[in-house]
């Protein structure tokens, strides 16, 4: 029979596994006891590990950082999960301060095997304090691997990869990911950090899209397909490192990037492919990079705004049509 | 008893020596680092040095050489650190601020006030997580109470009864700004207290109660009793950094009757406590003098002598291991996962 899973049971299904596997993997959230298991990510642990090795957190998100990472210096390996993403803030003192320093600042004597599970809110108006994307911030820390895994397969293969890593780790969950399914093996299995994936090839343009705008790449690589257009897609997945190559072996053949991101393009994720694609392929690109991004805003509640705050598969595809028809010889039209 | 005195006294005036020879050099401009000396305040690490097991952790703050030394951490290696070596305790990546040596379990500092305070639970809590029988010694000055990050830790720490002990060194300066202006009470023990965990108040140079407090709440620990918070006065003879120093520094080694104003120095109220017990003389001090000047020289030439730069590339430390993760052998068979809660989204046919 296939085994099919959710996004949030495929994380629950890689903890699990590495919690058999591995007595020194704990997982530290707030809600652990809730019927609602954490949107489900963490259903089944506490009735098959117990509390000791779920803990359920004060409100104290430094501290509890801290204490995972102390943990996590002691050989054991931690897993933290945060409800959302903004809380991160709270705790980045241990994060970036100490966390992703630990092994360098002391001479490589030390390591810190955590993983930071952030989970990003979006629909329902979340918004401004719930529904940040901060791939782009974790990012730009040396010391840290950031991924934002978009499908269930990979965000098994991932988490399993970051809990039996020796660094620290930040993986960024999309909430509307958290009900994809997808059949996926049911035995533990790794998936590399800094490996892009290439969804569906195509020859005109490459859209690099981030974790929930990956399903929204495919519809716009859906539509360009019924106008006569070949559209790349690739789910950048890793944010730290980049996969270079895979980007750069499309663009190559493509000629036309578009990068979409769930977070802001200013000193974005997107702006740093860019800058990758310019520095490499300068010449040989037949259209500037483009980059659709949400608005340099905070992220509005009200459930209009808040629609129309994300890029839509309709709005990529028009923006890639223009790239490959090139803007003046076609100006924006309405698209179905 | 008395032999813990003694070890203590020891540990003291190695510290003490440690600290003066780094501010003697300091100018020499080889050791270019931020250096934050102990001068005045060797007896709580001096204490809880002396009375941990060699497997207890301890973890200390930008202001560790004394704590690093007293757990028994590598003195040539200190210096290689602050001389930018290679052969530095961290390898020259980390300087003054952030000493390791692991061998001796002393694990590390942080050079953000406060931010070895969680960590230092984080040890415990895995310490209780395997029902090992060592205890963690968290390190902190008076400004560090002024970090959320400490109540919070606390809080934690009480809530899963963590073999810890907090050692408050108060000195009651931040940089060069007095407690008064910085904090509500200028006492510290009694809000933790409050929250519900042990504590004690030990004056300035009481050292007697000092050795109690911290025998005391070792035990506590170790009979998983949970933390304990110590707050410790000490006068600061040194700069917040670098090698400028007042104080009674020197007066330890000089004779009792000659010297007076030795009521402020820790050094010389242990020395005089066991002179007068009969238990040292006046002689073993100055022998203990030469000993550990000669243990100095020989250590920081060593250091100087072989100080270079790390010859790897420093970005090799950055991660600790690469890009694909390996799983562990599975030794259990895997049961599956129930699950009972799922939503499905639309999305399901994009994949």
């Amino acid at each position: 029979m296939d085994h099919s899973r959710t996004y949030a049971q495929a994380i629950a299904e890689a903890t699990y596994q590495a919690m058999e596997m591995d007595d020194s993997v704990f997982v530290v959230g707030q809600g652990t006891r809730d019927r609602g298991h954490i949107f489900g990510s963490v259903e089944g642990l506490l009735a098959r590990f117990g509390p000791e090795r779920v803990v359920e957190m004060p409100i104290s998100e430094n501290a509890v950082a801290g204490i995972c990472v102390g943990a996590a210096l002691s050989g054991l390996r931690p897993v933290l999960v945060l409800q959302r993403a903004d809380f991160s803030f709270l705790a980045l003192d241990q994060l970036i301060n100490h966390a992703s320093k630990f092994h360098y600042m002391f001479g490589g004597r030390t390591s810190v095997p955590l993983v930071v599970r952030l989970i990003v809110g979006k629909g329902w108006g979340q918004g401004p304090q719930h529904s940040q994307s901060l791939h782009s911030m974790f990012a730009h820390f040396p010391g840290l691997r950031v991924v934002a895994p978009a499908d269930p397969y990979t965000a098994k293969g991932l988490l399993l990869n970051g809990i039996f890593a020796n660094d620290p780790v930040v993986i960024l969950e999309g909430r509307p990911s958290y009900g994809i399914a997808q059949v996926i093996p049911a035995e533990p299995y790794t998936v590399p950090f800094g490996q892009a994936r290439v969804v569906q090839e195509g020859t005109d343009i490459t859209i690099v899209a981030v974790s929930f705008m990956v399903p929204e790449a495919i519809r716009a690589a859906d539509e360009l397909g019924r106008e006569g257009r070949s559209a790349e897609v690739i789910d950048l997945v890793s944010v730290n490192p980049l996969d270079v190559d895979t980007i750069i072996t499309s663009v190559q053949k493509t000629g036309r990037l578009l990068v979409v991101d769930t977070s802001w393009s200013y000193c974005g994720i997107s702006a740093e492919i860019s800058a990758v694609v310019h520095e490499k392929l300068f010449g040989e690109l037949q259209s500037p990079v483009r980059r659709l991004t949400i608005p340099f805003t905070p992220a509005p509640a009200a459930f209009e705004l808040e629609n129309r705050y994300y890029p839509t598969g309709v709005q990529i595809a028009r923006c890639a049509q223009q790239m490959i028809c090139g803007v003046e010889l076609c100006p924006d039209r309405p698209m179905s | 008893m008395n032999a813990d005195k003694i070890e203590i006294l020891k540990r003291m005036v190695r510290i003490r020596m440690v600290e003066l020879y780094v501010a003697q050099r300091y100018p020499e401009q080889k050791m270019r680092c931020p250096t934050h000396l102990c001068l005045g305040q060797e007896a709580a690490p001096a204490v809880c040095g002396c009375l941990a097991h060699r497997d207890d952790i301890f973890v200390g703050t930008c202001r560790s050489h004394g704590h690093y030394l007293a757990k028994g951490g590598d003195l040539t290696a200190l210096f290689a650190e602050l001389l930018g070596s290679g052969k530095g305790c961290s390898r020259g990546l980390g300087g003054s601020m952030h000493l390791i040596d692991q061998d001796v379990n002393f694990w590390g500092t942080s050079a953000i006030v406060g931010g070895g305070i969680p960590i230092a639970a984080g040890a415990a809590f895995r310490l209780r997580y395997e029902n090992a029988p060592q205890i963690v010694v968290a390190f902190l000055g008076d400004a560090a109470i002024e970090e959320g990050v400490v109540y919070e830790t606390a809080n934690f720490a009480l809530l899963h009864k963590l073999p810890l002990v907090f050692i408050c060194e108060n000195n009651a300066l931040a940089i060069t700004t007095p407690i008064e202006l910085r904090q509500c009470s200028t006492v510290l023990h009694d809000r933790f207290q409050t929250m519900g965990m042990s504590s004690f108040y030990i004056a300035e140079n009481d050292m007697a109660k000092l050795i109690q407090a911290v025998r005391v709440s070792y035990d506590r620990a170790r009979s998983g009793l949970g933390p304990t918070f110590i707050e410790y006065k000490v006068l600061r003879w040194c700069a917040h950094v670098g090698p400028v120093f007042g104080g009674p520094v020197e007066l330890w080694w000089q004779s009792p009757a000659a010297a007076s104003g030795g009521h402020s120095c820790p050094i010389c109220i242990l020395r005089d406590q066991l002179i007068a017990e009969g238990t040292i003389d006046f002689e073993y001090i100055q022998s203990l003098r030469q000993q550990v000047q000669r243990e100095i020289e020989e250590a920081y030439q060593e250091a100087e002598r072989d100080a270079e730069p790390i010859r790897q590339d420093p970005a090799a430390f950055v991660y600790a291991s690469g890009l694909a993760g390996e799983l562990p052998g599975r030794t259990r068979p895997m049961h599956d996962v129930e699950f009972h809660h799922a939503e499905v989204s639309k999305l399901v046919n994009a994949f």
